[in-house]
C-alpha cells in the first residue's frame, strides 16, 4: 500500500511538473527582461519571442507580426529576437528602421534563446500578471493573437 | 486517504505509472571501447595563417552559411542566405568579384537553401532543404531540371532526406557524375527492427536521375535513444577524391566509417578520442513514441561527450576529426579537441583545438583546411584560419 502511494505521489509530481516548468520559464523570462533590460512585462499585453533560424514558415508569421507593428511608436507587444550573432544580420533581415522601436529587443548574445524550442517562435498572452501560450492567426491580411 | 477517494485518484495514476515502467523502461546504451590508444605524437595545434575576406551591405559571416573552395575558377564561394545569392571571391585577392541572385532562377527567401555545388563555370546544383530538392541550374538557361532526393514510395525509414551542412557538404564525383550526401529520415521512436532499417548516404546519378540508399547506422544506435537531430543522428562526413572514399563520422561512435563510393560498401576504422572512452545514450526507450523534447535532447547532447566533424586535408594527406567534450555546466562554452589521423587512418595525436576557431565550420582547399575564425570575424569581414600542429618537447 505505501508503495502504491509513493508511486502515485511520484505520477502526480510529474503530471504537474509541467505546471510548474510554465511558471519557471515566466519567471525567468520577466527577471532576465527586468535585470538585462530594465523592462517591466506588465507594459505589455504579448511577448513574442522569435528566433533567427529553425522553422520558416513560422518564423515568418511572427515576422510578419512584427511588421505589422513596425509604424507605430508603442506597440502592446514586446518582440524578442534572438538566435542573431550580428545586428547587421537582423537589420539586413528585419529592415533598418525596426531596429529602433523600443519595443523590440535584439538578443545578441543569445540569453532568450533556451526559451525556443524546436526553432518555433514562442507567443504568450499576458493576462492578469499570467502567462498563456498564444498562437499568430493570419486572416484578412491582419495578423492576431490566438 | 479514504480507500474510494483513492480509487477515484490513485488508481488511474498508478495504471499510468505501470504503462510507462513498462513501455518505457531504461534503455540507456553505454558505447564503450577498450581498444589502448597508442599515439606518435604529442602534438600542439596551433593557427599558422588567417585570411580575411571583406562583406559587403548584404552579408555577415553568419548569412554565409554554406561556403565551397571552386578548384577550377580558383574562386571562394559563398551562400548568402539573407539575399539567396552566391558571392564568388578571388582565391588570390580576396575580393568579391561577383554575386549570383539565385532569385532570378526561382528560389525565395522562403526557400530553404542549404548547400550548392558548381560542375562547372555555367552549371551549379542547388539543395533545398524545405522539400529535399536538388535543381540543376545553368546560368544561361536557369533551373533545368529538379528533383526531390526523398519519395514517399515504398517504406520511407530506409530513404535519407538529406541535411546538407559545412560538415556534411554535397559530394560530387565528377567522372560518374553521381551527387552524394548524408542525412537521415525520423528522429528518434523507432523498434529496433526498424531502426535498423535507417540508411544515412544517398547517391544521386545526375544522369539518370536514380537515386540509392545506403550505410546504415552502426548496430548499438538501433533501438536507442540518440538525442535525434538535436543530439548524435546527423552524421558528419568527409571526400578523399583520389581513393573516392567518404569517411562518415557517426556522433556516438569511436570509429569512423570508410565507404568505398564505388562499391557502397563500408568498413570501420578504430578513430576514438583520448578524452572520454564511452558515451551513453538517453535513458528513455524510443518505443512507442518519443516523449523527450528537443530541450531535455539538446541539453543531453551538451552534456556528453561525442565526436564531431571529420574533415580531409588533401594538401597533406591527413584527416582531422573533432571530439567535443562534454560542457557539465550546459552554457554556451565549448571545448573541442582534434584528433589527427594519416593517410590510412591511423591515429597520430590528439590535442586541444584552437578555442578562437568553430571546427564545424570548415573550407577544404588547395592549401589545407581553413577553419571558421569566430574571434576574428565580425560584421564587415569573415575570416578563417589554418591550423597546423608542431611536437611539444618533453
Amino acid at each position: 500500500m505505501r508503495n502504491i502511494l509513493i508511486i502515485s505521489i511520484l505520477s502526480w509530481l510529474t503530471l504537474t511538473s509541467c505546471t510548474s516548468n510554465e511558471r519557471d520559464k515566466k519567471e525567468s523570462l520577466e527577471t532576465l527582461l527586468k535585470d538585462r533590460y530594465n523592462i517591466s512585462i506588465q507594459r505589455y499585453k504579448a511577448v513574442v519571442l522569435i528566433p533567427s533560424s529553425g522553422c520558416n514558415e513560422c518564423i515568418n508569421e511572427a515576422e510578419g507580426l512584427l511588421q505589422q507593428e513596425f509604424n507605430k511608436d508603442v506597440s502592446d507587444y514586446l518582440f524578442l529576437i534572438t538566435g542573431y550573432e550580428h545586428s547587421k544580420t537582423a537589420k539586413i533581415r528585419l529592415g533598418e528602421s525596426a531596429l529602433g522601436k523600443n519595443y523590440i529587443l535584439l538578443d545578441t548574445l543569445s540569453h532568450f534563446t533556451p526559451f525556443i524550442n524546436n526553432g518555433k517562435p514562442i507567443v504568450y498572452r499576458i493576462e492578469n500578471n499570467k502567462f498563456y501560450e498564444a498562437r499568430i492567426d493570419y486572416s484578412n491580411n491582419i495578423y492576431t493573437l490566438n | 486517504m479514504n480507500f474510494k477517494k483513492w480509487l477515484i485518484f490513485g488508481l488511474p495514476v498508478l495504471f499510468i505509472s505501470l504503462v510507462s515502467f513498462l513501455l518505457f523502461p531504461s534503455y540507456s546504451y553505454v558505447n564503450k571501447y577498450s581498444v589502448k590508444l597508442e599515439t606518435d605524437d604529442r602534438l600542439e595545434a596551433y593557427i599558422d595563417s588567417t585570411i580575411y575576406f571583406k562583406l559587403d551591405a548584404n552579408s555577415t559571416p553568419e548569412s554565409f552559411i554554406y561556403y565551397e573552395f571552386d578548384q577550377s575558377q580558383k574562386l571562394f564561394r559563398f551562400l548568402n542566405i539573407s539575399n539567396t545569392s552566391i558571392h564568388s571571391y578571388d582565391a588570390v585577392t580576396k575580393m568579391q568579384i561577383e554575386k549570383m541572385n539565385l532569385m532570378k532562377f526561382g528560389f525565395s527567401p522562403n526557400s530553404k537553401l542549404q548547400g550548392f555545388h558548381f560542375l562547372n563555370k555555367d552549371s551549379l546544383i542547388v539543395y533545398d532543404y524545405s522539400n529535399a530538392k536538388l535543381s540543376l541550374v545553368s546560368q544561361s538557361i536557369g533551373i533545368r531540371w529538379s528533383k526531390s532526393l526523398f519519395t514517399l514510395r515504398g517504406d520511407i525509414f530506409d530513404k535519407v532526406y538529406p541535411n546538407v551542412t559545412q560538415s556534411s557538404t554535397l559530394i560530387y564525383n565528377d567522372s560518374l557524375q553521381y551527387i552524394y550526401a548524408t542525412g537521415f529520415m525520423g528522429d528518434e521512436g523507432a523498434f529496433k527492427s526498424v531502426d535498423s532499417k535507417r540508411k544515412v548516404l544517398v547517391e544521386f546519378d545526375l544522369n539518370t536521375k536514380k537515386l540509392e540508399y545506403a550505410i546504415p547506422y552502426p548496430a548499438f544506435y538501433w533501438g536507442r535513444n540518440w538525442a535525434g537531430a538535436s543530439g548524435f543522428r546527423q552524421p558528419f562526413h568527409t571526400y578523399n577524391k583520389r581513393k573516392n572514399h567518404l569517411v562518415i563520422s557517426f556522433l556516438a561512435d569511436h570509429n569512423l566509417s570508410v565507404v568505398n563510393l564505388t562499391t557502397l560498401q563500408s568498413r570501420n576504422v578504430f578513430a576514438g578520442s583520448r578524452e572520454f572512452d564511452q558515451i551513453q545514450s538517453m535513458e528513455q526507450a524510443p518505443l512507442l513514441f518519443d516523449f523527450t523534447s528537443s530541450k531535455e535532447k539538446t541539453d543531453y547532447y551538451n552534456q556528453s561527450n561525442s565526436y564531431g566533424p571529420v574533415v580531409y586535408d588533401a594538401d597533406n594527406d591527413v584527416y582531422h576529426r573533432i571530439a567535443k567534450l562534454a560542457n557539465k555546466k550546459n552554457d554556451f562554452e565549448r571545448r573541442y579537441s582534434i584528433i589527427v589521423l594519416d593517410s590510412l587512418l591511423n591515429l597520430k595525436s590528439e590535442c586541444p583545438f584552437p578555442n578562437e576557431l568553430v571546427p564545424f565550420k570548415s573550407i577544404s582547399t588547395l592549401t589545407g583546411i581553413w577553419y571558421f575564425n569566430k574571434a576574428k570575424s565580425n560584421s564587415g569581414e569573415i575570416v578563417f584560419s589554418r591550423v597546423n600542429f608542431k611536437k611539444i618537447l618533453i
